[in-house]
């Protein structure tokens, strides 16, 4: 298998093809893997994100749009300017695989748009039009204005709000209306190329090498789906069981992470809340575990409205976290957020900071009034959230992240600023479970749930969640995983209904492409894909000083809920680091060794 | 026996489009399938998503104004197209009160479900019975 790649340029107007070789698509698959590949070839080391020499990389798996459980996501791979590192940030919506059935496995957007534009594909036809009249309208508003003048049905749609125009470092790309590629900055890069929106159909479609042994397989597959427990729970109550779980397990952050639990919260931010107030379930294109939830909420002025949302970070991060335990004001803070342009979780973190930072008295006294809001203030949660966007006041600093903001709030405030290389913690705490310590504190683009789902081991399984012990390889494990389900951009909720082994998936594979792996080939990409992204963010100067965690979770012991006195320390994060290391194939100092790079065949990028 | 779509049931995943364009065109696509599913976004109101594709109608619109009786009916009241004979006038497309059946613009004809010749492919692909054939 070949991919076939758009090649855009901005600067120059041009739209061109890149080929990737089949040998390459072999040693990476697609997605992450191959992402990390293409972002260190195609950039020199330490450029500006936000600069046109930063290029974005949209990428499909190799079976995006089939039939294949969960394939519909997309990629979207770039130098992060949240983070200075590798991100690679996925969503669902029609752009994955209207691009695959445009005939395209993904495209390259490089430079900066002279004026604002936008993307127009269409099977060949393919576009850079003018998009002055969209400049500064909310996402929503401009994909409806877009759509409405497109005239036909069927575009897939990606679009920017004004926190992207105006560079919030952790602006969302949303597509679709109501799911974000949403972790990294991805809509600032976006943004800092004028690039305000794309659209993309295809009338084509993914071509299956074996028919009627695909079926067959796939008939086996599907028949699990039907009855499974997990699909059926996602479908009446979303992530929102993942909610339950984490309350119960004492892991649910709270009060930017100062707790474990938020018994408000129950019957309100939890499944019985959603249930209460859910009108239908959806599911992305071709996937059985219809997770997203359409709620009916009703906002601050009395106004009801409906949103698919809010799934379970954003009630965690703008909710309990900010001690928030209104879904009413959960929903209206995340279509905020969505319309604006902006990653939840990112948001969550910088307010919470905020109110503990007050909590503390430490907010500048030229900020007092904007900023001095207490945990549980809905109505100074959603004008702070306007304010961040359009970097008004403390939102200047708050824009730029949770690690900037507080490096300006100072006092010690670094110690509960929640983030890992500058990304936001997500909705876990991990003294709950220290090896989620150790996976937010590795991963390449910063603090991140999804290359290892943190309770997995710790809270469902049963790995000891209290010790450093063991982590390395476990950690190792649960990412290795994912990066041939991420390079695949097969969604880790299928596996919610339709249990399918990597070995399923290379049956998969085969089924509908030509690549053929055995297991053990398939345990080599795993390593070189995290190895050659570890090669991309070394390039960039990062090393062992920065897989760190902040200090609320190595120093202060959790103080309520079933992990109460629990907290990982710094000689338990650098055992698991040291563990990890090793079990890569990486120096002491995370360093991937010059055997370690022969031993995956991976070739060093541009200086 | 007549394809059935409960709306309240479908929750989007369109596989049933999906199966539809791979049985009947080898690649599986959206553009071709022969049921269409359509969702109410952004407004989420209800009904969130409408279903399209043949209702057979007795006394069908789409073949009385066929010219070249490329649309028929049978004997149980299946409707049925004959590509051979399409010439691609697009009047039945304009004709159909429930915007089902499509141009194939590389092939310039019409084309509808089928019922996959009495058992449809998409009724068996729905998790959640939102399609039935009874």
């Amino acid at each position: 298998m070949k991919f076939k790649l758009l090649d855009i340029n901005l600067t120059e107007k041009t739209v061109g093809i890149m080929e990737i070789p089949a040998d390459k698509i072999r040693k990476y698959i697609g997605g992450r893997g191959l992402g990390g590949r293409l972002l260190l070839d195609l950039l020199p080391g330490n450029v500006d994100p936000l600069g046109p020499e930063n290029v974005m990389i949209w990428l499909a798996g190799p079976m995006t749009g089939s039939l294949v459980p969960g394939c519909t996501k997309h990629a979207v791979v770039t130098k992060s300017p949240q983070t200075n590192g590798f991100v690679d940030s996925y969503s669902s919506g029609g752009v994955g695989f209207q691009l695959v059935y445009a005939g395209y496995n993904g495209m390259i957007v490089r430079g900066k748009a002279q004026t604002p534009s936008y993307l127009y594909i269409r099977d060949d036809q393919v576009e850079i039009r003018d998009a002055s009249h969209l400049w500064g309208l909310d996402s929503y508003e401009a994909s409806s204005r877009l759509l409405k003048e497109l005239g036909e049905e069927g575009f897939g749609h990606a679009v920017i709000g004004p926190a992207g125009e105006n560079l919030v470092k952790f602006a969302c790309i949303n597509n679709d209306f109501y799911r974000q590629s949403a972790r990294g900055g991805v809509g600032a890069v976006m943004g800092s190329k004028n690039l305000k929106a794309l659209v993309v159909k295809g009338t084509g479609g993914v071509s299956c090498r074996d028919i009627p042994g695909f079926l067959a397989f796939n008939k086996q597959k599907l028949a699990s789906a039907k009855v499974s427990g997990g699909a059926a729970a996602h479908k009446r109550a979303g992530t929102a069981i993942t909610f339950d779980a984490t309350q119960a397990a004492g892991m649910l952050p709270t009060k930017n992470f100062q707790f474990g639990t938020f018994p408000p919260a129950a019957d309100n931010l939890d499944s019985a809340g959603v249930i209460k107030k859910a009108k239908a379930s959806v599911a992305c294109l071709g996937c059985p575990v219809p997770c997203g939830m359409i709620l009916e909420c009703t906002d601050s002025a009395g106004k009801i409205f409906r949103l698919e949302g809010p799934e379970y970070e954003t009630t965690g991060l703008l909710g309990t976290n900010l001690g928030i335990s209104s879904m009413d004001a959960v929903a209206e803070a995340n279509m905020l957020c969505d319309t604006l342009g902006m990653d939840t979780i990112a948001v969550g973190a910088v307010i919470s900071f905020l109110m503990e930072a007050n909590e503390k008295g430490m907010i500048p006294a030229e900020f007092a009034e904007q900023a001095g809001i207490n945990f549980g203030d809905i109505e100074g949660t959603l004008r702070l959230v306007k304010d961040i966007a359009y970097r008004r006041g403390i939102g200047e600093w708050a824009a730029e992240g949770v690690a900037y903001l507080a490096g300006k709030v100072g006092q010690g405030s670094e110690h509960f600023a929640m983030h890992s290389k500058g990304l936001a913690f997500p909705a876990y705490d991990p003294r709950r479970a220290f090896g989620a310590g150790l996976a937010y504190a590795v991963s390449p683009r910063g603090a991140c749930h999804r290359r290892a789902w943190p309770p997995a081991l710790e809270v469902f399984g049963d790995v000891p969640p209290y010790t450093a012990e063991g982590k390395g390889v476990a950690i190792k494990g649960l990412y290795d995983e994912r990066n041939i389900l991420h390079s695949l951009i097969a969604c880790d909720f299928q596996g919610f209904a339709v249990p399918c082994s990597l070995a399923e998936f290379a049956n998969y594979l085969r089924l509908v492409t030509d690549l053929d792996y055995s297991d053990e080939e398939l345990a080599i990409i795993a390593d070189r894909v995290e190895t050659t992204i570890r090669m991309f963010n070394v390039r960039e100067g990062l090393s062992r000083k920065d897989d760190t965690l902040p200090g609320r979770v190595l120093d202060d012991p959790m103080p309520d809920g079933p992990a109460a006195g629990q907290h990982i320390t710094q000689a338990g994060l650098d055992r698991m680091l040291d563990d990890y290391y090793l079990s890569r194939g990486w120096d002491s100092n995370g360093i991937p060794t010059k055997e370690t790079l022969a031993k995956y065949e991976i070739e060093e990028g541009q200086r | 026996m007549k394809l059935q779509f409960n709306q309240k049931e479908c929750v989007g995943c369109e596989m049933c489009s999906l199966v539809c364009t791979l049985t009947h065109e080898g690649v599986t696509g959206l553009e071709q399938a022969r049921i269409k599913i359509a969702r109410n976004y952004p407004s989420l109101m209800d009904p969130l998503f409408k279903a399209a594709f043949c209702q057979n109608c007795a006394n069908a619109e789409c073949i009385a104004v066929c010219a070249v009786n490329a649309l028929v009916e049978d004997a149980e009241g299946i409707v049925h197209l004959d590509p051979e004979l399409c010439i691609g006038c697009g009047n039945c497309v304009e004709a159909c009160p429930f915007q089902a059946i499509w141009m194939d613009a590389k092939t310039d004809k019409a084309f509808k479900c089928d019922l996959c010749g009495g058992k449809p492919e998409c009724v068996g692909y729905c998790l959640h019975d939102a399609l039935k054939f009874e």
